[in-house]
């Protein structure tokens, strides 16, 4: 999961909008599984809408708000594992 | 204490008239965007442009450091496209290697609000840095970096750069692209393979039309409109259909002297649903080996196979073994339908409902079977300019098929282009039909086009 956000970062910060829309899709895919599987610590009352305001700025073609709210808001908060995880072990 | 947004101004206007007057021009005079805000509640503060972040507003820093890489280090010279907040210049100005560096203006509207709202002067100063405009610019020079907001908010002088740099950002996602549709291709070729050494060749058909006008019917929206000209001239022309063009063509009462079908997908079987085969039995088919195997088997006229140009990997040794003509493809049918008619021989071509964008917000002429509204999704927020000078909705792929067409054109000076729908895309290097006085019809009253022997 956190691959395909790294993935979506980076591309939309380099301008390569394809490649970083697909990364979207793929972590919102694998987002999903995880709060479905509650894998995650992070309640997802917090995460909602944090993802609501991307998905927002995607739609309006503002991908480096995208890239901003996916590296130091998402990411961080999904990086922290569920209490049952080994450290450092990311879901998905 | 920091400068008033007028004492900054004046400052960058100082150096800019000193170094680049017609640039400065261009700045001051640009229309302002409608919303501008500076960013003050972020851990950075940044430019908002229309609702467009022109930079991250929590590590800027790192940004521009990830955007110049991009640029190898050992580089003496590169372009940046889009000045943004001119982190990313000033972090390549930090090369001593680099020697030169040119700085693209994509938009001068959102460049102004960027000089009014935050300091410039150092790296405007720099005797390396070359300020240019867009609009001076008709290709994509290398090495390059991207602050891709700037490429977002492009104005209407830069859309063709824009989507020549967008082009090259992408090019190897469009790589892995058509890589992953190699199975698919194979298992054309292997279901097409025995119909390819009884079909004829393409090449049967070149020179056709030597010295006469033909006509190309892509499935825009726009085709209909020129149904009233294309029945006055119909007689003598030849017409070359595109898959998306033959049924709305059919229910409008024109029968096309070729058609032009490549798509493997078994979605296109659905343009051909409702045609007469009994019209058609004259008119050629000119395919790719790897077209779906069903339009081989339904086509009820001859047919006639081309290889694409540029040589595909996986065509590479049928070629060998069964040389056929090439067409050029960049991705739509309607670019070998194109070069189709050139080389008939035609001395001048005319481009009907090639729109490669989405005029009146629908994807294709009515009455094709892929026509529907455009919708509204974020990949159509894209935009070109159309035959009025206005931005119309379009979308990557489309950008994409026009800049290779347009390209196309310019490799051909001796055809005369001409386009019709000026609610689709403005075609760089086509003439527009309605500012002709007339077009170059040949005077014997031959034929349209003579019929190939397969």
């Amino acid at each position: 999961m956190y691959d395909a956000l790294e993935t979506a970062v980076r591309a939309f910060r380099l301008g390569i909008d394809g490649d970083g829309n697909d990364a979207l899709v793929q972590f919102i895919d694998a987002l999903s599984r995880a709060l479905v599987q509650g894998t995650l610590r992070v309640p997802e009352a917090e995460l909602l809408p944090l993802l609501a305001l991307a998905l927002q700025a995607q739609q309006r073609g503002d991908l480096l708000r995208v890239a901003d709210l996916l590296e130091f808001e998402i990411g961080p908060r999904v990086q922290q594992p569920a209490p049952d995880l080994p450290s450092g072990r990311l879901p998905g | 204490m920091p400068d008033t947004t007028a004492e900054r101004l004046a400052r960058h206007r100082q150096i800019i008239c000193r170094r680049w007057p017609h640039v400065w021009a261009a700045l001051e005079s640009a229309v302002p965007p409608a919303g501008v805000v500076l960013t003050e509640d972020t851990p950075e503060p940044t430019l908002c442009v229309d609702g467009v972040h022109l930079t991250s507003a929590y590590n800027r820093r790192a940004e521009a450091e990830l955007q110049a890489s991009a640029v190898p280090r050992e580089s003496e010279s590169a372009w940046v496209y889009g000045l943004a907040l001119g982190d990313l210049v000033r972090v390549l100005l930090e090369r001593e290697v680099l020697r030169r560096l040119t700085v693209v203006v994509m938009s001068p509207a959102v460049a102004y609000q960027s000089l009014r709202s935050v300091d410039h002067a150092d790296w405007l100063a720099d005797p390396r840095v070359d300020l240019v405009l867009a609009a001076s610019q008709t290709t994509v020079h290398r090495p390059f970096a991207v602050a891709p907001a700037c490429l977002r908010l492009a104005g209407e002088d830069a859309a063709r750069l824009r989507d020549l740099v967008a082009l090259e950002l992408n090019a190897m996602r469009l790589s892995r692209y058509f890589a992953a549709l190699q199975r698919q291709y194979q298992a054309a070729i292997e279901a097409n393979l025995a119909r390819y050494a009884s079909d004829g060749d393409a090449g049967a058909l070149f020179g056709a039309h030597q010295g006469g006008v033909a006509a190309v019917a892509a499935g825009g929206p726009t085709l209909s409109d020129q149904y009233r000209w294309l029945a006055a001239h119909r007689h003598r022309l030849a017409l070359i259909a595109v898959t998306t063009a033959l049924l709305p063509l059919h229910r409008a009462g024109f029968i096309p002297d070729a058609a032009v079908v490549v798509d493997h997908m078994p979605e296109i079987l659905a343009h051909f649903q409702g045609l007469d085969t009994t019209a058609l039995v004259r008119t050629p088919l000119v395919y790719f080996p790897t077209v779906h195997p069903d339009v081989l088997r339904w086509w009820p006229g001859p047919r006639l196979m081309a290889y694409p140009w540029p040589q595909q990997p996986h065509l590479a040794g049928l070629a060998q073994q069964l040389p056929r003509a090439s067409l050029f493809c960049s991705g739509t049918v309607t670019h070998a339908a194109v070069d189709l008619a050139v080389r008939l021989g035609a001395r001048q071509v005319v481009l009907l409902g090639a729109d490669v964008s989405f005029p009146r917000g629908r994807t294709h002429a009515d009455g094709a079977a892929e026509a529907r509204p455009a919708g509204e999704t974020a990949a159509h927020r894209l935009w070109v300019l159309d035959g009025h000078g206005r931005r119309v909705p379009s979308a990557f792929n489309l950008r994409a098929y026009l800049r290779d067409l347009e390209a196309y054109i310019a490799r051909h000076p001796h055809v005369t282009f001409v386009n019709t729908g000026r609610d689709g895309a403005r075609i760089e290097g086509a003439l527009w039909l309605d500012e002709l006085d007339d077009l170059a019809w040949s005077s014997d009253g031959r034929a349209p086009m003579e019929q190939p022997h397969v």
